[in-house]
């Protein structure tokens, strides 16, 4: 039967499911959010879920095995929209740290050497690995807002533009003191991408980049910065790819960064 | 004689009495950092600012263009619903009070003023710089290293400010009028001062001298703005790139620096919206990004160059005032310890 509402799934892989909570936590808006679309697929939040198809279908979480990919690629084509959302989506999340050490010891920390040879294990994926990406919604979890404003702006016949400014906007707009400036604490703020309101420094912690860098970040400044400053490139490595281990922009760059240093990034957590 | 002298023990009572009838907005510290903000008792008001600090973190220029304003609203059907002129008229309701600005900070307002004025009158700008007095607090010394205010000529403005109050002794301080709106209030509140003396009159014009011989200009402005043009394809530029971080902060603590983008919020009805200004920093990849996918400052050479374009070439060159006040918030609050100083002492060949 047609309906006139754009059909929505919402699913996960592997995260903490805080982005399907974030979601259902947008409670002020829901009921208006349920007039514009209609919700076929939501393990999370309530029964008798369809399985597609989907006009736009939400996807948290990472892949980090070879039956979630094949779940992907089937789910890939059941949607005609398909959006990442939050970090481990987008970039891998912080399990894709994993992809930092060598596969050989991860299996046998886990699983015993016993087990290590009945569970192989790939690298983690963010989903643009596996399948195509349609858009990218950021932050962990994934900004509430960015999500509403996204369904807003797809059904008006858009979509959203990432802004492109570092989080140091935002925490200024605050009028936050700089924990980086004034305490030496590594915020990386200046390169990673605003949106969530300076959540981190608002709170006397370090931005860690949790949505991601922005285009043309002056990542050469900001590490030499923080080396100047007396981090090792271990700990910047550590701050930088922490939720973002799979962001290739950054990723090209830390490794020639640790060559300049004569030392060798791939497998740098034991 | 229309100045007066006032106690510096009774300023909490004056405040205390201009909150009834205005909002005032005055030196407060919120999270360890000094700012302007709204108070509604003396008791909320950091009087250690005006004499020690002196320069809260963002200027006054929040006052006058917030971070996040509306400047539209829309109905898909119908166009714009509210304009900007009719939203300005909305909101023109009770007057601010701006107790215990800078000089420089002054100088800023005025020459934000200017530029919202000069081509096409901003609307939301322009009313709430005309309901809002202002009463300044002077300075009689470089409030601190990175002050330049001398050199850039902007510690003693001539016009923008209501009451200027100048400190004439450890206790007192002279309210010298600069308007009638000024010399109103100083009625209005005839019972908090004291008439001037002859003694005190002298302290004053000793405190005006003494602020001529303490301030210093570091470096001379004049052809600065050809200078910095016929340095164009200086390696200068290069240098600091290779430090500056394009985080924004200079821009934003910047009493004059004004640029913003604009977002639209869409309501959830899909119907209507409201287009909303928020600051934004020529430091950023794409400001200067336009339709059709062209940019005009792609690399970050370029983007560090332009904001001293803008400040020290365009802006002289255009109004006839300087860009920058030489209020050194760009230098304190720089995580990358640049200083606006040695790039334009650098870029005329002056070493340190
Ligand atoms: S605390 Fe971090 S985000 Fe805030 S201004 Fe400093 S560097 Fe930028
Ligand atoms: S505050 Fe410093 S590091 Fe940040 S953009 Fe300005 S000059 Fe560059
Ligand atoms: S450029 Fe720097 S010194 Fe000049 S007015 Fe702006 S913040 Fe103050
Ligand atoms: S162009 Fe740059 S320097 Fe000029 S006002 Fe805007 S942000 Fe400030």
């Amino acid at each position: 039967m047609a309906t006139a509402k754009p059909q929505i799934g919402i699913v996960g892989f592997t995260g903490c499911a805080g982005c399907q909570l974030s979601i259902l936590d947008l409670e002020d808006e829901l009921l208006d959010l349920l007039q514009l679309v209609d919700i076929i697929d939501f393990r999370m939040a309530m029964t008798g879920n369809k399985e597609g198809p989907y006009d736009i279908l939400f996807v948290e979480g990472s892949i980090v095995n070879e039956k979630q990919e094949e779940e992907l690629k089937e789910l890939r084509k059941k949607a005609k929209i398909l959006v990442a959302i939050g970090t481990c989506a987008v970039f891998g999340g912080v399990q894709a740290l994993r992809n930092f050490m060598n596969d050989e010891q991860v299996r046998v920390r886990q699983y015993g050497t016993e087990g290590a040879k009945k569970h192989p294990v790939i690298k983690v994926k963010p989903l643009n690995q596996v399948v195509k990406v349609d858009h990218y919604l950021l932050e962990c979890p994934v900004n509430k807002y960015d999500f509403l404003n996204f369904v807003k702006y797809v059904l008006a016949g858009g979509a959203p533009k990432l802004p492109n400014i570092p989080v140091c906007q935002q925490c200024k707009e605050k009028g936050n003191r700089c924990i980086f400036l004034e305490d030496g604490i590594l915020c990386m703020g200046p390169v990673m991408q605003a949106g969530c309101g300076a959540l981190c420094p608002s709170h006397n912690l370090p931005c860690d980049g949790c949505r991601g860098s922005i285009l043309q970040a002056a990542y050469q400044q900001q590490v030499d910065l923080m080396l100047e400053k007396g981090a090792s490139i271990e700990d910047i490595t550590r701050h930088l790819l922490k939720y973002t281990a799979e962001d290739e922009q950054l990723k090209a760059f830390l490794r020639e960064k640790w060559k300049e240093q004569g030392k060798k990034m791939e497998y740098f957590i034991e | 004689m229309y100045s007066k002298i006032i106690l510096q023990k009774d300023l909490p009572k004056l405040v205390d009495e201009l909150v009834n009838d205005h909002i005032v907005v005055a030196p407060t510290k919120a999270k360890n950092v000094p700012t302007f903000s709204e108070v509604r008792s003396s008791e909320e008001v950091e009087f250690s600012i005006l004499f020690n600090e002196k320069l809260p973190m963002i200027p006054l220029k929040k006052i006058f263009l917030p971070s996040q304003q509306t400047v539209f609203k829309y109905s898909l059907s119908e166009g714009v619903t509210e304009s900007c002129e009719e939203l300005a008229a909305r909101v023109a309701e009770k007057k601010i009070l701006v107790f215990g600005a800078s000089p420089c900070d002054i100088t800023g307002v005025n020459v934000l003023n200017r530029i919202f004025h000069e081509y096409y009158t901003d609307a939301l700008f322009s009313q709430i710089r005309d309901r809002t007095v202002i009463i300044g607090m002077n300075c009689l010394d470089h409030c601190y290293e990175n002050c330049f205010c001398e050199t850039m000529h902007s510690n003693d403005p001539k016009s923008g400010y209501d009451i200027m109050l100048t400190p004439i002794s450890k206790t007192k301080l002279i309210a010298v009028p600069n308007s009638d709106k000024g010399k109103a209030l100083l009625r209005t509140h005839g019972e908090i001062f004291q008439e001037v003396t002859t003694k005190d009159h002298q302290a004053y014009l000793k405190a005006l001298e003494q602020k001529r011989l303490n301030f210093k200009s570091e470096f001379p402005v004049e052809g600065l703005a050809s200078e910095i043009e016929d340095n164009f394809e200086s390696s200068v530029w290069e240098e600091f790139t290779k430090k500056c971080l394009f985080c924004g902060s200079c821009t934003f603590v910047c009493p004059t620096c004004y640029c913003f983008s604009t977002k639209d919020n869409l309501s959830i009805d899909l119907k209507t919206g409201e287009r909303i200004r928020d600051w934004d920093s020529c430091y950023y990849p794409e400001f200067a990004l336009v339709a059709g996918g062209h940019n005009f400052r792609e690399h970050q050479s370029q983007r560090f160059r332009y904001r001293y374009l803008h400040k020290f070439v365009d802006i002289p060159r255009r109004y006839n005032l300087e860009g920058c006040v030489g209020c050194g918030r760009c230098i304190t609050y720089c995580p990358a310890n640049i200083d606006v100083r040695d790039v334009l002492k650098m870029i005329r060949g002056v070493s340190n």
